[in-house]
C-alpha cells in the first residue's frame, strides 16, 4: 500500500515538473490545498478517490489529450488509494478473487441476487 | 564521532558571494527576476512542504531536513501573498544551505536522533566563533 502511494506520488510530481508547473501553480490550477498535494507527492496521503478531480487533474498536467496517459493516471491513483480500477475488476483480476466453492450458512445453493451482493463486496474490497 | 573535534571553516562573505553567483549562474542563467521557489521545486525537484502554523508554533519561517530534499515553509507564509518577500528570502536562505552544508553535515553521520542532539550538544562553537575573527 505504502509502496503504491509512493508510486503515485513519484508519477504525480514527475508529470508536475515535466509540464513546468511550481507546486504553486499546481495547487492554484486544481484549487487543492498544497500541503495535501505534497504529502501526495511525498507518498503519505493518499490521492482523491472523485474520478472528476483525478481527471481534472490529468488536464492541468497535460496529459488529458492521453486517453492511456490519462487511464493509467486513474488507475495508478486508485491502486494507490487501496481500490482497484473497476474495468479491470470487471475483467481478470475479479474473476480471479472470486472464490472457487463456498459454503452457504444453509447448505443451498445461493441465489443469483446473492452471488451479485457478493461480488459487489468483492470488488469493493 | 566526536562531535567536539569537529571543525567548521570560516566562510567570508566574499566566498560566500562567489558559490552564490556559480550556482546562479549554472542553475539558472543571467536572467531576472531569478524565481527560486521555481529553482527549488523544478530544477533542483526538492520538495516544497507548507506546514501549518510552522511560524506560530515553532518560530520557524523554513527548513531544509537533514537528507537536503526537501524544504519546510510556514503554509501561511506561502499562501500570503503579501508574505512572499520573506518567503523568498527564507528559500533562498535554505538553499544557502544546500550549497555549503550539505558535505559537511554529511560527514557529521548522523545516524540517529542521539546523535542528533549529541552534535547540538557538543558542537564547541566557542571554537568555531574565534575562527571568524
Amino acid at each position: 500500500m505504502a509502496k503504491n502511494l509512493e508510486k503515485f506520488g513519484n508519477l504525480l510530481k514527475n508529470l508536475r515538473i515535466t509540464r513546468g508547473l511550481t507546486l504553486r501553480e499546481a495547487c492554484r490550477l486544481a484549487g487543492y490545498d498544497p500541503s495535501n498535494w505534497s504529502k501526495i507527492e511525498r507518498g503519505i496521503l493518499s490521492p482523491p478517490s472523485n474520478e472528476k478531480d483525478l481527471k481534472n487533474w490529468a488536464k492541468i498536467l497535460g496529459i488529458a489529450e492521453n486517453k492511456k496517459q490519462t487511464q493509467e493516471f486513474i488507475d495508478t491513483a486508485k491502486i494507490a488509494q487501496g481500490s482497484i480500477p473497476q474495468d479491470i475488476l470487471s475483467q481478470d483480476v475479479l474473476v480471479e478473487r472470486l472464490p472457487a466453492f463456498f459454503r452457504t450458512l444453509r447448505n443451498k445453493k445461493p441465489t443469483k441476487k446473492e452471488i451479485d451482493r457478493l461480488v459487489k463486496l468483492i470488488a469493493r474490497s | 564521532m566526536h562531535y567536539r573535534n569537529v571543525r567548521i571553516p570560516f566562510l567570508s562573505n566574499g566566498k560566500i558571494k562567489e558559490e552564490a553567483d556559480l550556482f546562479r549562474k549554472k542553475i539558472w542563467g543571467d536572467c531576472v527576476p531569478i524565481d527560486i521557489e521555481r529553482i527549488i521545486d523544478l530544477k533542483l525537484q526538492l520538495y516544497i512542504i507548507p506546514i501549518p502554523n510552522f511560524l506560530k508554533e515553532c518560530n520557524i519561517d523554513a527548513l531544509i531536513s537533514s537528507d537536503f530534499k526537501s524544504i519546510s515553509v510556514d503554509k501561511n507564509e506561502y499562501e500570503d501573498e503579501r508574505l512572499h518577500g520573506r518567503l523568498r528570502f527564507s528559500l533562498a536562505h535554505e538553499i544557502g544551505h544546500f550549497i555549503l552544508h550539505k558535505r559537511i553535515y554529511s560527514s557529521f553521520g548522523i545516524k540517529n536522533q542521539g546523535d542528533y542532539y549529541k552534535l547540538y550538544e557538543f558542537l564547541p562553537t566557542e571554537k568555531i566563533n574565534p575562527e571568524k575573527k
